[in-house]
């Protein structure tokens, strides 16, 4: 699980790196927001599950997600964030549009941030694992 | 309030900004009561939205105050302890005694107090930036942050 939550701090410290210069890293910022928040929902399946979503499609890991917390009956309004992000991998790799800094980058950053404090408030195991005492 | 104790409020925001930079989606407390109720810390952030390490800051207008106050930090619970200033009060005295960084370590063991310093720009706005990091100090705080967490909501947060 650790590997997977150190790579989504990384992409995360990069994000809020870059995101200083919106206008000439937008879509590295966009992007990393995205894979921040799809390494961390690894994290969290692996640490609570032992296993985590390897379908291709990333949207079956928001629907792995949802349904971890449905069983656990733990608050699952922080997914419409990484919901948020999912839906927009595709355009943000690939898309023919040129980004929005507002509406797409610092939306990005914003989902990104609130979809790691939620997902560290409601798995604070995964947030405390590895941690030295 | 005093031009000082001024100062030393405004601080506040642009050094939780400082930790915000370095740390993963932190909960920021001003003038937290830590670790008990009775006592306050200018500055507390505890990383990943309150589930990880304790960051506690003393805010000084002045560098030679921030320096003196290091022994009071050394005694307050904490996995990361700062001190911040003013960068415009670094006299030659204090600036020595920071670049030796001696009085930053504690007699036994690991940890070392980090500084920040607080800059101002010609419009009068206020940044924070590292000088000197931080490293760990031992310890497992977990009861007293959740105690901390029950009884205050953070000024800071990315919820």
């Amino acid at each position: 699980m650790l590997p997977h939550r150190t790579r989504s701090e990384d992409f995360y410290r990069a994000m809020k790196f870059l995101a200083a210069g919106v206008d000439t890293y937008g879509n590295a910022v966009a992007l990393l927001a995205v894979h921040c928040a799809i390494s961390l929902t690894d994290a969290i399946m692996i640490g609570c599950t032992g296993k985590r979503c390897n379908e291709e499609d990333h949207r079956a890991a928001v629907r792995a997600l949802s349904r971890l917390c449905g069983e656990r009956r733990l608050d699952a309004d922080g997914i419409k964030h990484f919901s948020w992000l999912i839906e927009r991998k595709t355009q943000f790799a690939y898309g023919d549009r040129r980004l929005d800094p507002d509406k797409d980058v610092k939306s990005a950053v914003l989902r990104a941030d609130r979809f790691t404090a939620w997902a560290y408030r409601i798995f604070p195991e995964i947030a405390k694992a590895g941690q030295e005492q | 309030m005093t031009p000082t104790q001024h100062a030393e409020a405004r601080a506040k925001e642009p050094v939780s900004r400082c930790l915000i930079r370095h740390l993963i989606v932190p909960s920021i407390y001003w003038e937290a009561a830590w670790p008990e109720a009775e006592h306050h810390v200018d500055l507390l952030a505890i990383d990943r939205a309150g589930s990880g390490d304790v960051h506690i800051v003393e805010i000084k207008k002045k560098a030679a105050d921030a320096l003196k106050a290091v022994a009071q930090v050394m005694r307050i619970p904490a996995q990361y302890r700062w001190i911040a200033f003013f960068a415009d009060t670094l006299d030659p005295k204090t600036k020595n005694a920071l670049l030796n960084q001696r009085g930053l370590y504690p007699t036994e063991g690991p940890g070392r107090v980090g500084v920040i310093e607080i800059v101002r720009t010609a419009a009068d706005t206020l940044g924070a930036n590292i000088i000197i990091q931080a490293e760990r100090f031992p310890g497992s705080l977990g009861e007293l942050a959740e105690s901390l967490k029950s009884r205050s909501k953070p000024d800071m947060s990315f919820d």
